[in-house]
């Protein structure tokens, strides 16, 4: 346990609900956040732990409040082998009598009232069903930045958190806001992850100590993948030495870190793209309703070695495509079939992002109602009005193959390969 | 039967490892040919010497009796020291061999770095240094390389009272360049007697110019200096794993107690002893580099491309694309060179000098995937 977080153990009862529902509010509140959001972490652990109560009665689990800086983080995490997976499944609806169902049920509910909202699964085996509430942070609007006169001599350095505050608000005026990742529209919060560790910043600095370009940095969850935002050039002419400094920065910075790729998401006329392969692209409605093409700009980190995936014939054609395309050194295997138990029920992760609008949905367990699922899921990204809907294949696991076919029959395409995302390499899916 | 749980990693694992990622070698050609479905690897990745070892050192391969594979060989290579010692008119127990150069890199880091060191070394070098360091709890100060070289100023200004070693590399790994004689004198002298100094001259033997430093000739001035040497290059052993360090004997009666007997094979020791007989290796060696490197500087320039390597068996190539990408289509084609991005030179390449139809191979592959891309 570290110094700042708040660990609470107690077994699912509906008697100990006020406990869990006192520490989670005062222990957001202690990290900082406000009245109403911490209210609101109450309110998701009040759902959470009533489906608990009716889904795994009386098993022991633990609630861990843990400062991200720019947010809370609560999570629950199951250390029973034979906790029930189904409860992750967020395939329920109101009108069931469905026990089973209604505890799913709760899940949605929580996932409606954070920011952030996924289940991970670390290498011991635990469960943790993480729930991210964000500080309040006023949008910038972009005003009152201009261009900076080109430069003649520049240098890049590490950021601290006001210089890249100051230099993501510069952005914010000078580049749409489709280009731009969360926390530069609220520089703030830039500031406070930079602060706490969660990302860094480079900047480039003229002769006279004008900000003129920055690029961030944030490492993924898992920890394999860095992704990136920018270049994003303050001066008024394209300055491609000064987009390769920082960004020959930042990679310098995670040179040495376990990471497998630096991605860039967030297409913008300054990025110097030749330092990237583009893996594909995922078709996105932002909140306004408008649709565009979100590339994935991909760089791989290390000297590729090859390895095996493994994948139903129906991705068979997609993928080698794709391997020939980006020239990976794969060997495409096709799993035996296991013998499932005929009552064995598939489940599947769902990873929210409710600013963005986005689901992702991952296999954790395959069953034999993997199709009915997939589809059961999709019906509820539907009917909470999620407008992008992505489902994500760890090519790594022989059992996640059988996802396959039935993604594709709910009508998913395949869009693109993330050299070593997951346990191998993750293909994405999208509507 | 009952699985025990997995060990309690919290609390059993330092921070320091913890947060430390294992490096990864290559796998072995016949597995990388497979996935990458060539018929044949060309390696130059390694910095590998292309015309192997002396012939002197076959003869010792040759000679050595399978029998003696079962004796232990001599636990702190006492001939190779003798020779050693011969030929650099010093002492022999101001050699410590081990089981190539990274081995004694550890020794020294071991034998004066406690809790809250440091190490000072450049940030664009041989990463061994930093890596040793860092597992084992130490802090590596890693100060920006300027012009491509070690920068010494800097590196005064990063080091403290905690800083117990100063690693220059000589001539740099990836970079090819060197600190000449004054510079390295000057640094010495700034240093003082308040930190060891370690000039690695893995690839000295690969230097022809006057103002190249010999540290080893530097030893008698500077007690605190400390120098490692390899068999690997330019001697073409890197297979039997055999280096060393000399200092003073002082300084090494002080490594001398973090080092571990034994772990140098006979086979090597007969080798490398043999390697300091070769009468003409090193004359061919240079030969070859030299025309190779020339070659290569020629054919990379009217592609347009910057090279950085001014000496070592080695040049860096900056690409107009990822290194990993080309890493990639290199190997597609069965040539296999070193991608910079780890070394913190992002779109840089190294290519390990080989003989002229492999380098040859590597311009034309080169020349295939810049067309492809759009860059020809
Ligand atoms: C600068 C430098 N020092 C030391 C070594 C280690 O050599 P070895 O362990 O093979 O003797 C190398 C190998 O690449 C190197 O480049």
């Amino acid at each position: 346990m570290s110094a700042s977080e708040v660990v609470l153990e107690l077994a699912a009862s509906p008697e100990f609900f006020p406990v869990a529902r006192s520490v989670t509010e005062n222990a957001s509140l202690a990290m900082g956040l406000e009245k109403a959001e911490a209210r609101r972490v109450a309110m998701a652990t009040e759902e959470i732990f009533m489906s608990l109560c009716k889904s795994a009665p009386g098993r022991k689990l633990s609630i861990r409040c843990t400062p991200g800086g720019y947010c809370v983080i609560t999570e629950f995490v199951f250390q029973d082998p034979g906790f029930p997976l189904e409860y992750f499944n967020m395939t329920s609806s109101v009108s069931t009598s469905n026990e089973q169902d209604m505890a799913n049920l709760g899940l949605l509910v929580a996932s409606r009232i954070m920011d952030g909202f996924s289940v991970e699964r670390d290498d011991s085996g635990r469960f943790m069903l993480k729930l991210i509430k964000e500080k309040c942070y006023p949008r910038h609007t972009g005003e009152g930045a201009s261009h900076l006169a080109p430069l003649t001599a520049f240098s890049v350095r590490k950021a601290d958190s006001e210089e890249a505050a100051y230099a993501a608000a510069q952005a914010v005026g000078l580049y749409p806001a489709h280009a731009l990742p969360r926390q530069f529209l609220h520089p703030r919060m830039l500031a406070d992850r930079i602060d706490f560790g969660g990302a860094t910043a480079a900047v480039a600095v003229g002769p006279g100590g004008e900000i003129a370009g920055i690029v961030a940095w944030d490492l993924s969850s898992s920890g394999s993948m860095v992704e990136c935002h920018g270049p994003f050039l303050l001066t008024r002419d394209g300055n491609p030495a000064l987009c390769e400094a920082l960004l020959d920065f930042c990679i310098g910075d995670i040179a040495k870190l376990p990471v497998m790729g630096l991605i860039n998401r967030r297409h913008n006329r300054d990025i110097p793209i030749h330092y990237f392969e583009t893996v594909g692209s995922l078709p996105l409605t932002a909140g306004n309703g408008e649709t565009f093409q979100a590339p994935a700009y991909f760089r791989q980190m290390q000297e590729d070695a090859g390895c095996n995936v493994w994948a139903h014939e129906s991705l068979e054609e997609f993928l080698e495509k794709q391997y020939a395309r980006l020239c990976l050194p794969r060997k495409i295997l096709r799993p035996l079939g296991r013998a499932l138990d005929p009552l064995s029920r598939s489940v599947l992760f769902s990873e929210f992002d409710r600013n963005a609008g986005n689901v992702t949905f991952l296999p954790v367990s395959p069953g034999r109602d993997i199709l009915p699922n997939v589809e059961a899921h999709l019906n509820m990204a539907n009917k909470e009005a999620i407008k992008n809907v992505f489902f994500g294949i760890d090519l790594g696991r022989p059992w996640q193959a059988d996802f396959a076919p039935a993604v594709l029959q709910a009508g998913f395409s395949p869009r693109y390969i993330l050299p070593y995302a997951g346990c191998g390499d993750m293909a994405f899916f999208s509507l | 039967m009952t699985t025990c749980a997995l060990p309690d990693f919290d609390r059993l694992v330092p921070p320091h490892i913890k947060c430390f990622e294992a490096y990864i070698p290559s796998k072995p050609d016949d597995v990388l040919m497979q996935y990458y479905g060539c018929a044949s690897l060309l390696r130059l990745n390694n910095n590998e010497n292309p015309l192997g070892p002396p012939e002197e050192s076959r003869q010792a391969i040759l000679d050595f009796p399978p029998n003696r594979a079962s004796v232990y060989p001599s636990g702190d290579a006492y001939h190779l020291r003798r020779k050693l010692a011969e030929r650099f008119g010093m002492d022999l127990d101001q050699f410590l061999v081990g089981n190539g150069a990274n081995e004694v890199i550890a020794f020294v880091i071991k034998a004066f770095c406690q809790e809250g060191d440091n190490i000072v070394t450049a940030d664009k070098t041989f990463a061994v240094y930093e890596w040793v360091a860092q597992f084992s709890g130490f802090e590596a100060r890693t100060v920006p390389l300027k012009d491509y070289g070690f920068d010494d100023e800097a590196m005064l200004a990063a080091a403290d009272e905690r800083t117990k070693i100063f690693f220059v590399c000589n001539p740099n790994n990836p970079t090819g360049a060197y600190w000449d004689r004054n510079k390295l004198l000057n640094f010495l002298n700034r240093v003082g007697n308040k930190s060891i100094v370690v000039v690695d001259e893995a690839y000295c033997e690969f230097v022809e110019k006057p103002d190249f430093p010999d540290a080893m000739e530097l030893l008698p001035q500077y007690p605190n200096l400390v120098t490692f040497r390899t068999f690997s290059k330019m001697f073409g052993l890197a297979s039997l794993r055999i280096g060393y360090l000399a200092g003073s004997l002082e300084v090494v009666d002080i490594i001398r107690r973090t080092c571990v007997v034994y772990s140098v094979n006979a086979l090597a020791q007969a080798a490398a002893l043999a390697a300091l007989e070769s009468k003409h290796h090193i004359e061919n060696t240079r030969a070859l580099v030299r025309e190779a490197k020339e070659y290569l500087h020629h054919e990379m320039n009217s592609l347009g491309l910057f090279t950085v390597g001014e000496e070592g068996c080695y040049l860096m190539v900056r690409l107009p694309m990822s290194d990993s990408l080309a890493y990639r289509k290199l190997m597609s084609q069965g040539v296999m060179i070193r991608t910079m991005t780890g070394f913190r030179f992002p779109n840089f390449i190294r290519v390990s000098v080989g003989e002229m139809p492999a380098m040859q191979r590597f311009v034309h592959c080169l020349k295939n995937i810049l067309r492809e891309s759009g860059h020809d």
